[in-house]
């Protein structure tokens, strides 16, 4: 976290965990008002009143608050939301974070526009440390990201978990031209491309344990190894992905 | 087109289809690996014969019988729009399978979907029952109503339960909604086929009945039937399989609405048993061919079967009336 | 068999009450009544008397709150599957039929109470039913569809179903209701065949009086659920109680 939490005047509504979490880890989760559902990290969010769901957030409790800032995390929120708040006077930045590289300029355009920061200090030591890690990395290792086993529903190349894991490495065997972020694939695609590291993006183990069990049916001789992912840990687009996967990173050799 | 030279070219295309089938997915099989397994054919060997053959079967297995089931509530209801969904069994099961994965953690166990299927179907069939409705021939209209009433109710618990677990839960229940066939090995395939098997050869054995039910309630009597009791067994039979069908792929729509009425449109079944027999080829090729569809629009993609049967039957449907 | 084929009546009432439920029957009053053999008698009685209440109860067995109402002595429910059919067979009044079917398919339908479940249903076109197929002058329609006919042809088919059966008495709920003159007559010389040639006992219901006067030969009239009048043609046209009827 950024050194201590900085006095700003704004008053945010931010309308995903994702988001909420983010704002924090800049220093200025102190100017949350209110949040959406499921916003539990870090602690202090948990207190933070709701005002609905992640992909209905309810307007009118939005006007209640009386933000002047309301921040949208474009992976979830419905595409016209940013012209109803316009029409109600109320400023919005939509943040979309599909890379790393998102996560470092989104973070700087969050701290710029709504914050009138100049300088980014913690994110720039975010980055190097990121630069460093990765430069201690293997060169080269091939994975599947799994959110489900029956239908099999891959996670794509298109998404921060995937860029994160080819950051350090890694090359997503689905592929660029795959443009789908949550696509349902084919039973028979998925036995002709064994990977090396099946990864599990799921909320439980019960749901760890199916994917273990359908990668013996896919993959009966190639046993790639089944590297769990808790959604706590690696579903929101924050520096949290980052931190915690320098702890998974050892069980790549 | 005479009516032998129509059966004629429908048994051949049918054929020609069936065995094209196994060969058409998402990844392309080289033809040696139909019967070698060793070497760079290990892979595919083990796609056709592991996964293909059976999710074949499967595929086959569900659309003769929703076929067959759509086509025995269309002579019941002695109505055109009658499906195998009309009374509500299967948003019944869909509902519990989704409650129980959501609040219960019930995964992908297929004895357990069944348990589970089995549990809702009952409910709804004692509701049903409790109606009684289905004991005269006036009452058809009212059960149709009934059963729709029970539907709305089902599905907005139903959509109720997976906006509250919008999340990746919610994107893995959907399947029950759309249909999906899953990965059955042969010996799974194969006792699913024979289930299905034994009820089909139940309801053609019932289609002389149903036959007589279709002169009225009146007429029926005089041959020495009991309409009530033919609807209460048949209304009975058919709860059981879809709850088994339903379980296992989730709701698959439009099969057993639209390909009966292919059937009478195109080929003018005498009886019963026959649309039962040529409705049971049809469905299954049509789901077969689906299923292939499903795999091969967008490779590696797989869309939800019950999104294919709807692109595809609807079309065809109205192709068909405008032809008549 | 043989008891059905030998007794006198073809059907009776023996102090019958008609009702829907239990507590409520149609008439304080009850029926009693008995048609002889050979014989067509017409039923007759304003909307809502009981005519077809007393139809349906002949057939199903149901609706009857007091008393028995017998098809050549026998009571509904005690009846054989197997013999069944050939008691009585029904034109009903507005026969539900599947559209989709060839004449010749609808009316081997009339053979399910007699096929086994693994035999194939015998062919109309066979010679067996030469007889019937002439007398209704159903050969050219064999091969059309059912929704292709007239309302007149339409009715000599399900006239030819319910002859298939070979009944020994036949019920007809309003038959002529929706046919043109033509269409009418031709049918009831059909019926006067089946009352003379085929031997078939027959009850007709209708509200089709100057017919009825024509064509029957006793008279069975409902009112408000109860025996209005029982006896000849003649005797009924005779006095004035058409008119007491109707009041």
């Amino acid at each position: 976290m950024a050194g201590g939490l900085c006095k700003a005047s704004e008053k945010l509504v931010t309308t995903s965990p994702s988001m909420t979490e983010l704002v924090f880890q800049l220093g200025y989760g102190n100017t949350i008002v209110a949040t959406s559902q499921m916003s539990d990290f870090p602690d202090e969010a948990k207190t933070l009143p709701r005002i609905g769901t992640l992909f209905q957030p309810s307007l009118e409790k939005i006007l209640g608050f009386a933000p002047n800032w309301v921040l949208i995390d474009g992976e979830s929120s419905p595409s016209d939301f940013e012209s109803d708040l316009k029409n109600l006077n109320i400023n919005s930045l939509r943040v979309s974070i599909r890379s790393i590289k998102d996560l470092f300029d989104e973070s700087k355009r969050i701290l710029k526009t709504i914050f009138k920061q100049q300088s980014f200090e913690f994110v720039d030591n975010q980055l190097n440390h990121l630069l460093k890690e990765i430069g201690s990395t293997p060169s080269d290792f091939s994975f599947l990201i799994f959110a489900w086993s029956s239908p099999p529903i891959l996670v794509g190349h298109n998404t921060f978990l995937s860029d994160l894991l080819s950051q350090f490495g890694g090359r997503n065997l689905l592929g660029d031209k795959i443009k789908a972020t949550y696509p349902q694939v084919a039973d028979e695609w998925i036995i002709k491309h064994p990977p090396q590291f099946v990864f599990v993006i799921a909320d439980s183990e019960q749901q760890l344990n199916e994917i273990r069990t359908s990668s013996n049916q896919w993959w009966p001789k190639d046993k790639p190894k089944v590297i769990f992912l808790p959604s706590s840990d690696f579903a929101r687009t924050s520096f949290t992905a980052l931190k915690n996967f320098n702890r998974i990173r050892s069980q790549i050799p | 087109m005479t009516f032998k030279k129509k059966y004629v070219v429908f048994i051949i295309s049918a054929a020609l289809i069936l065995w094209a089938l196994p060969f058409i997915g998402s990844e392309n099989l080289s033809f040696q690996a139909v019967w070698k397994s060793s070497g760079q054919y290990a892979l595919d060997h083990r796609i056709l014969w592991s996964l293909r053959i059976p999710r074949l079967i499967l595929v086959l297995t569900v659309g003769a019988s929703l076929a067959v089931l759509g086509a025995s509530y269309q002579v019941v209801f002695n109505n055109v729009l009658a499906e195998p969904y009309i009374l509500g069994v299967s948003s019944g099961v869909t509902l519990g399978l989704v409650v129980a994965e959501t609040f219960f953690d019930l995964r992908s166990g297929t004895p357990q979907n069944i348990a589970v299927g089995l549990l809702f179907a009952g409910l709804v069939v004692m509701l049903f029952l409790l109606s009684y409705q289905w004991r005269s021939g006036r009452g058809l209209e009212k059960i149709v109503l009934f059963g729709m009433g029970l539907n709305f109710v089902f599905s907005s618990l139903l959509f109720l339960v997976l906006s509250y677990r919008s999340q990746s839960l919610g994107a893995g229940s959907i399947r029950w909604l759309f249909g999906h066939i899953p990965w059955l090995n042969t010996s799974q395939s194969l006792i699913f086929l024979l289930i299905n098997l034994t009820f089909l050869s139940g309801l053609w054995a019932m289609g002389r009945l149903i036959d007589g039910l279709t002169l009225g309630d009146s007429v029926a009597y005089t041959f020495g039937f009991s309409p009530a009791k033919i609807r209460g067994l048949l209304f009975l039979l058919t709860s059981l399989q879809l709850t088994l069908i339903t379980s296992i792929t989730g709701a698959i729509g439009f099969i057993g609405l639209v390909v009966p009425h292919c059937v009478r449109l195109l080929f003018h079944p005498g009886s019963t048993r026959l649309l039962f027999i040529i409705s049971a080829l049809v469905g299954a090729l049509f789901l077969g061919v689906s299923d292939s569809l499903s795999r091969t629009l967008l490779p590696p993609l797989e869309f939800p079967i019950g999104v294919i049967t709807t692109l595809l039957g609807g079309p065809l449907f109205l192709a068909l009336l405008w032809k008549k | 068999m043989e008891k059905i084929t030998n007794h006198p009546f073809f059907i009776e009432a023996l102090n019958v009450q008609l009702g829907f439920q239990p507590r409520s029957p149609l008439s304080d009053k009850p029926i009693s009544f008995q048609l002889k053999r050979g014989l067509i008698t017409g039923l007759i009685g304003p909307n809502g008397a009981g005519k077809s209440t007393l139809i349906n109860a002949l057939v199903t067995g149901q609706s009857i709150i007091r008393g028995k109402l017998l098809c050549y002595g026998i009571e509904k429910n005690r009846v054989s599957k197997k013999d069944s059919s050939n008691l009585i067979s029904i034109l009903p009044q507005e026969p539900t039929f599947p559209r989709e079917l060839r004449v010749k398919h609808f009316l081997e339908l009339a053979f399910l109470p007699s096929t086994g479940l693994l035999k194939p249903l015998p062919s109309v076109e066979s010679e067996q039913f030469e007889l019937e197929l002439n007398t209704l002058s159903l050969k050219p329609l064999l091969n059309k569809y059912l929704k292709q006919l007239s309302s007149g042809e339409r009715q000599r088919v399900f006239l030819a179903r319910a002859l298939l059966q070979k009944p020994r008495g036949l019920l007809l709920d309003e038959p002529t209701n929706h046919l043109d003159p033509k269409a009418t007559s031709d049918f009831w010389q059909i019926i006067q065949i089946c009352k003379n040639q085929f031997a078939i006992d027959i009850l007709v219901s209708s509200h089709d009086i100057s017919l009825l006067k024509k064509e029957c030969d006793w008279i069975l009239a409902i009112k408000d659920g109860a025996l209005f009048f029982d006896g000849t043609t003649d005797d009924f046209f005779r006095s004035d109680i058409t008119e007491k009827l109707y009041a």
